[in-house]
């Protein structure tokens, strides 16, 4: 018998339509995305039906109603992060543009040939060719905090590579891949005695172990709705004022200008120079209707459910038999990795689904930390608020039988 | 309802992907292809010699899933000592199962195609079975 893990909200499984539709499924790919509850459909039917219009423009009370939406989402963000100013929140189309963003209008003017950029060897992708491309088109070099053994970054070597050329460290809070939550604060802190701005890409932060980033005081955070109870397409570029005003326009076009004229324009203020063109009004409100859920439940109850779940998954996948987790076993979040002894993590995967548990397999935007950690693939599972125990049981209870099919 | 993954884990593809055919590494092969996936990560090396127009020797190495591994294997042992002209064939024999998913009126040699056919039911999963016959159908510049 296993001890019980209440959840904190025993009923909020009805508020998600998705797992309504599918009672039998065991969702554990949460780090890819999360389902969405009641609340945010709502809120996008909502704005379609009743609400559509352009913002920022219109003379008409629909469209001063939807720039009011747009602009309340701006202000629930701000909340959410701990911002200091509203106008700091750039909406963008998820976390790969806000990365791309900072890397082409922030540093690709400052960064001569010869500087360099730090990053770590356990970014995602979207955190990762960015800075490399950069890099390339700058003759600059991108320097790399190495990952250990044991699926954490070389602390110890990390002061000699932050060097008088580093014009910028990116780094993820949390490893999409091993679930390792890298000391950022300190990181942070070490940067900033040499003068160096820090992009924290919080894709795997922001549900669940959002900083305060005025506490933090990090220079650019990034995060995707989508993988925060809210919908695809719209994301968040924060940004200290002072570098969102030095920045220049990622993208050209209407609602970022102040005047026009044929040879010449001057850029709208903060946040709107950085939000050209209609943006992702549905999404945001979208977004906003996600994190006043997020908002109503207590943050703290949730965070410990998520990691005595998790830990109950460590311990019940790690005891079977020829399977291994990758990665730390402290200091980790809601995700992690595994390797499963003679059947390849898509055959995992594949058998997986047919006992209705939906995992994922593969390399995860993470090829340079596979290559490192010696593996070609790996299976992960991750959680949200609605998972459950009884979710595990079934996982482990497919391996078992997945492991004994191809014995 | 879901297909069942045994169709795809077929003993036929178990077999293959256990107790492959021909499997090793073969580095100063005068014939060396890569099968490669970037999404999944798998990958598979296709050694081989031909003379007078025929695969006098061909072998594999790599990783990946049962799957691509039990259809590399599967391709080795069919195409092993065949000439260029029995090859294409043999492409174009794999390639029609796994469009129509029937062996239809071919030689029982070709069953495993019907089991990596099954393939086509997974999400995801179709490339992994048609892995390295896409780089062999290259190879022999078949359309």
């Amino acid at each position: 018998m296993r001890q019980p893990i209440p959840s904190p909200y025993p009923a909020i499984r009805e508020d998600f339509p998705f797992l309504k539709a599918y009672p039998k499924l065991a969702y554990l790919d949460n780090a890819a995305t999360t389902q969405k509850p009641q609340v945010v459909l709502d809120a996008l039917a909502s704005y379609y039906q009743a609400g559509n219009a352009n913002i920022h423009r219109g003379i008409y009370s629909l469209a001063a109603k939807a720039t009011q939406a747009y602009e309340t989402a701006r202000d629930k963000v701000q909340t959410w992060l701990g911002a200091a100013h509203r106008e700091e929140i750039i909406f963008t189309k998820g976390t790969t543009e806000a990365i791309n963003m900072v890397a082409f209008s922030y540093l690709g003017s400052r960064l001569q040939a010869g500087e360099e950029v730090l990053i770590s060897e356990m970014e995602h992708h979207a955190n990762l060719i960015p800075w490399q491309q950069l890099c390339i088109q700058k003759k600059a070099k991108l320097q790399v905090i190495p990952m250990r053994e044991d699926g954490t970054l070389d602390w110890a070597l990390f002061p000699s590579l932050l060097t008088e050329k580093t014009r910028l460290l990116a780094l993820a809070h949390i490893s999409n891949t091993l679930g390792t939550i890298h000391p950022i604060e300190q990181a942070i802190q070490q940067a900033h005695a040499k003068g160096i701005p820090v992009l924290i890409d919080g894709a795997q932060s922001a549900a669940h172990a959002v900083p305060n980033l005025q506490d933090l005081n990090a220079d650019f955070y990034t995060f995707s709705g989508h993988k925060l109870y809210g919908p695809t397409g719209i994301g968040v570029l924060y940004g200290k004022k002072e570098h969102l005003e030095a920045m220049q326009p990622y993208l050209y076009g209407g609602d970022m200008i102040r005047k026009v004229s044929l040879q010449e324009t001057t850029f709208a203020p903060l946040p709107n120079k950085l939000e050209a063109g209609t943006p992702h009004i549905a999404g945001a409100v979208g977004l906003g209707a996600a994190l006043d859920y997020l908002q109503a439940l207590d943050k703290s109850a949730v965070q410990t459910y998520l990691a005595a779940l998790t830990q109950y998954a460590r311990e019940q996948v790690g005891q079977v038999e020829g399977l291994t987790i990758y990665g730390p076993t402290q200091d980790t979040a809601n995700v992690f990795s595994f390797g499963l002894e003679g059947v390849h993590p898509h055959d995992l995967a594949t058998m997986l689904d047919s006992y209705e548990v939906a995992i994922r397999a593969g390399q995860h935007c993470t090829q340079p930390l596979l290559e490192k950690l010696g593996v070609p693939a790996t299976a992960r599972v991750s959680f949200g608020l609605y998972n459950r125990p009884e979710e595990v049981d079934q996982l482990v209870q497919a391996l078992r039988e997945i492991k004994a099919f191809f014995a | 309802m879901k297909p069942d993954p045994k169709a795809l884990y077929h003993p036929l593809i178990l077999q293959h992907s256990n107790q492959p055919f021909h499997y090793e590494k073969w580095a100063e092969a005068p014939v060396i292809l890569e099968a490669y996936n970037p999404v999944c990560g798998d990958q598979f090396k296709i050694f081989g010699q031909v003379e007078n127009g025929q695969f006098t020797d061909l072998r594999f190495h790599g990783y990946g899933c049962a799957v691509s591994k039990a259809s590399s294997s599967l391709l080795v042992s069919l195409l092993h000592g065949k000439s260029m002209a029995e090859a294409e064939a043999i492409c174009q024999h794999f390639f029609s199962v796994m469009k129509s998913g029937q062996l239809g009126d071919l030689s029982p040699e070709f069953a495993a195609f019907e089991a990596l056919a099954a393939a086509r039911h997974f999400p995801g999963r179709e490339s992994c079975a048609t892995l390295p016959w896409d780089s062999m159908k290259e190879y022999l510049s078949l359309p």
